[in-house]
């Protein structure tokens, strides 16, 4: 065992790169726990995969679909029940109903469901006891205490034009997820179920807040909302964020300053 | 839907200090803060001073951190207290980002705006007008200062300008704007349908343009970058690949 405490581990499932950070741990079981949730997540939620259950809730087949959920089965409704609370609190913004599938059905809520698995694999390590870690799914990320050396987690927000360079950065003290919805994003031609059009009119939306799950919901419903959507957030408890514009134009509010440290 | 609201004549207005003489300091939230106030466009040079002065926020970002463009020293601050509903939403209309000339990317930059009441125009200003507008969508009306000549040929007189009440389904709306230098440095929500009353300040800065003058994920020393968002493929060459390569190699610390 290795003097230095702690878990790293970067496990390519969901269709993106999932990094995990365990500070206060290091027992390897925890990330062979996490691995095996987000590959179960993976095959029952994918909307790539025609035989996974949310394809076939998507085709129609509500009942059978939940009824072959297995051991997931309270998952899947927990997933469906709350996209129908994130489509009511969004205005019908963010509408998992509302978006083709890529097997042709009418369901995808990949959109929930990926920080919702992480904000699940946070809670699965809290409940072995880990106190400080971080959960990095495709660049939406749950914290969890206090980083290294004891101080704030730093999560750069990537800069709209440069893939290489960062806009803005935030210093995290968990309990508290932050995502992020860009143009630059692939298959970034997010609809917005209230008129079917290309949402496009900001470059990237950023959303700190204490639920990974609602977070990257609500940082896609931000970006679909543009520069209106700020004051339709600060109206959801606890949340915070900024937009980027096109021309380079960040716009925030004043509780997401607060998180400011560059 | 929308329809265009008779211009309004604010007996406030004061072309000398604008930002500071019509903002209702109690409607602002307490720890609201902004950036300073735009400067004129270039070639402006009528900006009067005090401006900056006037206004009770003390700008707070770390100087030099984010060094803009010319343009982008021109901040506005827009410290927006509303009381809403979910309709809300729109405090600010689309931003017309292919105008070369709009100086305040935040709000649309069609000549439909505020008119100032005389026909002076701020010498040397470039600056377009500016519509403040409650989306259509959800409210029913605009608030639409009035159309003017001035705007026609770019340039606003300094001022506090005030939108005409606008009724929506939640109640009634009005708003107000400041100009200074040309520019639209302050939106000022002065009434909103009495529900869930609650402040909000949104702030504005200019990103840097250049990469050599945006921050580096390098020296910033980030343990993740939000909005990265990686292909399996484009993760075996990313920054957050060799970010999490150093923290693996070094035990985290």
């Amino acid at each position: 065992m290795s003097v230095t405490a702690g878990l790293h581990h970067v496990e390519m499932v969901m269709g993106t790169a999932v990094s995990i950070d365990v500070l206060d741990a290091d027992d390897p079981e925890l990330i062979d726990d996490l691995v095996r949730w987000f590959h179960r997540v993976d095959a029952v939620f994918s909307p790539y995969r025609a035989d996974s259950v949310v394809s076939r809730i998507g085709l129609g087949d509500l009942a059978e679909a939940v009824a072959g959920a297995g051991d997931m089965v309270a998952e899947v409704l927990d997933v469906l029940h709350a996209c129908e609370e994130m489509k009511r609190l969004t205005d019908g913004v963010f509408d998992p109903w509302a978006v083709q599938a890529p097997t042709g059905g009418r369901f995808d809520p990949s959109g929930y469901v990926k920080g919702w698995s992480v904000e699940s694999a946070a809670a699965r390590l809290e409940a072995r006891g880990c106190r400080r870690f971080s959960i990095n799914a495709g660049g939406d990320i749950v914290v969890r205490g206090r980083g290294v050396d004891d101080g704030a987690w730093r999560v750069g927000i990537r800069h709209p034009h440069h893939s290489q360079a960062l806009a803005a950065v935030v210093g995290l003290v968990g309990p508290l997820a932050i995502a992020t919805s860009g143009s630059y994003e692939r298959g970034a031609h997010v609809v917005d179920p209230r008129d079917g059009l290309t949402a496009n009119s900001i470059a990237s939306a950023t959303v700190i807040g204490p639920s990974l799950a609602e977070a990257d919901a609500f940082a896609t419903t931000l970006y679909v909302m543009g520069l209106d959507g700020l004051a339709w957030l600060s109206l959801q408890e606890g949340y915070t964020g900024c937009v980027i514009t096109h021309d380079l134009q960040m716009l925030s509010t004043d509780a997401f300053d607060a998180h400011l440290v560059a | 839907m929308s329809r265009p609201i008779d211009p309004l004549l604010d007996p406030r207005r004061n072309p000398r200090t604008p930002s500071g003489s019509a903002r209702p300091a109690a409607r602002h939230s307490g720890q609201g803060r902004a950036l300073p106030p735009p400067l004129p466009p270039s070639g402006a040079t009528a900006r009067p001073t005090g401006a900056a002065g006037a206004s009770p926020r003390v700008p707070q970002r770390p100087a030099g951190k984010r060094k803009g463009p010319a343009r982008g020293s021109k901040i506005a601050s827009l410290a927006v207290s509303i009381s809403t509903t979910l309709g809300l939403a729109a405090l600010f209309a689309q931003q017309d980002t292919t105008s070369a000339a709009a100086t305040d990317p935040l709000l649309d930059t069609t000549a439909t705006g505020v008119t100032p009441t005389s026909a002076a125009v701020t010498a040397g200003t470039t600056s377009p007008a500016t519509v403040v507008t409650l989306d259509p969508a959800s409210t029913g009306s605009t608030v639409a200062p009035t159309p003017t000549t001035a705007a026609a040929s770019g340039g606003i007189v300094d001022g506090t300008y005030l939108g005409t009440p606008s009724t929506n389904k939640w109640g009634t709306v009005q708003v107000q704007a400041v100009y200074s230098g040309g520019s639209l440095v302050d939106v000022q929500i002065l009434s909103y349908p009495d529900r869930d009353r609650k402040s909000v300040a949104i702030n504005q800065r200019s990103l840097p343009s250049m990469i050599n003058d945006a921050i580096s994920i390098q020296s910033s020393d980030v343990a993740h970058i939000s909005g990265a968002t990686y292909t399996w493929k484009s993760y075996k060459v990313s920054l957050q690949s060799a970010i999490d390569a150093a923290r693996s190699a070094s035990g985290l610390a």
